[in-house]
């Protein structure tokens, strides 16, 4: 009878220690949803796309609603404002002109690196070769703007060298204007690139990754109000996102595929362009602080109107240090 | 009159503080700017630098220029074209047969619509601009012209054909003379249409122009420098509204005289 009831105590406190064990260790992950922006034809979103297709956030037990695409960053920033988003893959410089504007948003995770490039006719056969003609970029508080201004600097060159159209053309349209022949060139980021290589309309000049090697881009970001009532989906959300990138780089081939269906453009651009994006979820923290400083300094000299005023982010460091928010990639 | 003008200034002000209780209610200023920053915005690109080639003007002022001017090429071609066909297709049955299928299918086309063609076609800056404020100032004004010529007074064709008028004296004395309040009206409606295809055509391949400004300021989310070229662009069209409708009952004025 006494080893009946001590057999019974044995087998209640195994039974607990294994339900305490369970909810200690093994936790359920997250259930809940987020609703996620992301930009009209950008490859560099590649790793939504794949999270998407192979259901990374299904397995997380996320169900993310898809909310987009959008033309530009500024609009996918608005839409978070308006609280019509809750996270977002977008390019580093809408993220840093909304945080400037005082948008509560944090950039929580990269990416990728590079994956811009400029575009040239025949008439251009090296940098030099720019002075005078008429280069396309996009808007002159973007990556790629400021990236054509070191390029023309390291050539002793400036922007007033060359005859630029900033935010002008829209980079979807820029290969078709170069093929018409009313612009020289321009630098813009992948697939846009590609697109002019492939239709042979125009030549790759020169590779943003020689001009700022590991220059940051896109990255993910979301609404602080979110991330403090949703950790765990956050978090979720970006191992979702890890695994993406592990993804590209063990499943080329059939991440070209996922690219094609998402972009809908042409496999051979897709090929193209993709050996120019280094996909990376790590934030490029020092290049984010130089960025900044860049496009401080381009307003102030007078070179653009002012889109990031020192009075805005007067001690940039601490800006950058508000700005990111690298805890939930530890995490 | 004075009652009249009191309630206008009441309407005014009561807009304004909807306007004020709303963005306090709103409180995202990245979204939903007060009245007062939209005045400090005005003054900010009221004093600031132009763009390249009217520098001097200041970027509301410069921009508002560039913006004019292009309005003003894109009519005048409207106005010329719409009424040499105009009067052609009023008069000339078989031509207007000929061509009016094609303008018929092409008319409910907006604008906007033709953004990329036109850059494809004219490149940047103020060709393509002018091309899409053509587009719109064009219809209203052909449409205008062939009413005009049509509804002629039959009694006044036959009598003029009767004192022996020719083809050419007939268009040139009797049919477009008596077209003309027609067209001006067609004028004044396309000056208006072209006007208000300008934000559209200013997103086509320029860096300069009211309707940039208000897309530029957009992507660098300070909206309330987009309201004040959103009512640049309203005011200055209130005042051609008003000039055109002055010039048009100055010379319409006969017209009740008879």
């Amino acid at each position: 009878m006494v080893s009946g009831i001590k057999r019974a105590i044995v087998l209640i406190t195994v039974i607990l220690l294994l339900i305490i064990c369970s909810g200690v260790h093994c936790a359920p992950p997250p259930e809940g949803e987020v609703r996620i922006g992301y930009l009209l034809g950008d490859l560099h979103h590649l790793p939504f796309f794949i999270a998407l297709e192979k259901g990374f956030f299904k397995d997380e037990r996320i169900n993310v609603k898809v909310i987009g695409p959008f033309d530009a960053g500024t609009v996918e920033m608005d839409a978070l404002v308006a609280n019509q988003l809750d996270m977002g893959y977008v390019g580093t410089p809408p993220a840093l002109i909304a945080a400037a504007r005082k948008v509560d948003l944090s950039i929580i995770a990269g990416v990728n690196a590079e994956g811009s490039a400029l575009i040239v006719d025949e008439t251009i056969n090296n940098v030099s070769d720019l002075r005078g003609k008429k280069i396309a970029t996009p808007l002159p508080g973007s990556i790629q703007y400021v990236m054509l201004g070191m390029l023309l600097a390291e050539n002793n060159m400036s922007y007033r060298d060359l005859e630029i159209f900033p935010g002008t053309i829209k980079p979807p349209d820029m290969p078709g204007v170069l093929e018409t022949g009313h612009i020289n060139g321009y630098i813009a980021w992948e697939p846009y690139p590609a697109e002019a290589v492939v239709m042979g309309v125009g030549k790759l000049l020169v590779e943003s990754h020689d001009i700022w090697p590991d220059h940051p881009c896109c990255v993910l970001v979301t609404r602080n109000d979110f991330a403090e009532e949703n950790r765990a989906i956050v978090q979720g959300v970006i191992r979702a996102h890890k695994r993406a990138i592990k993804f590209i780089g063990e499943n080329p081939e059939e991440a070209k595929s996922i690219a094609v269906k998402y972009t809908k453009l042409n496999a051979k651009i897709i090929e193209e362009a993709l050996p120019r994006i280094k996909f990376n979820y790590m934030v490029n923290v020092d290049g984010t602080r130089r960025f900044v400083k860049e496009i401080v300094s381009l307003g102030e000299t007078g070179v653009i109107s002012p889109i990031i005023r020192s009075e805005e982010v007067p001690d940039i460091d601490i800006f950058i240090s508000k700005v990111i928010d690298l805890s939930f990639l530890e995490g | 009159m004075k009652k009249r003008r009191l309630f206008r200034i009441l309407s005014i002000a009561i807009f304004l503080l909807i306007w004020e209780i709303a963005a306090l209610l709103v409180s995202k200023p990245q979204i939903f700017p007060m009245p007062i920053d939209v005045l400090i915005a005005f003054k900010v690109l009221l004093l600031s630098t132009g763009p390249a080639g009217v520098e001097w003007a200041g970027e509301l002022l410069g921009h508002s220029l560039i913006s004019l001017t292009r309005v003003v090429a894109g009519f005048c071609i409207a106005s010329l074209s719409g009424i040499l066909l105009g009067i052609v297709m009023g008069w000339w049955q078989p031509i207007r047969n000929l061509i009016e299928p094609i303008i018929e299918i092409l008319r409910p086309i907006p604008p906007l619509a033709w953004i990329p063609l036109a850059m494809l076609w004219f490149g940047l800056g103020f060709k393509p601009a002018v091309f899409l404020i053509w587009l719109g100032a064009f219809s209203p004004i052909l449409l205008n012209t062939i009413f005009g010529v049509e509804s002629t007074s039959k009694n006044l064709i036959e009598t003029a054909k009767t004192l022996g008028a020719k083809q050419r004296e007939l268009l040139l004395k009797v049919v477009i003379p008596s077209a003309i309040p027609a067209i001006i009206t067609g004028l004044s409606v396309g000056f208006g249409v072209g006007w208000m295809c300008l934000v559209a055509a200013e997103l086509t391949g320029c860096n300069s122009g009211l309707g940039f400004m208000i897309m530029y300021y957009h992507w660098t989310m300070e909206p309330a420098k987009t309201i004040v070229g959103m009512l640049m662009i309203g005011f200055i069209g209130l005042l051609i509204f008003m000039i055109l409708k002055r010039i048009e009952n100055k010379l319409l004025a006969w017209r009740e005289e008879i």
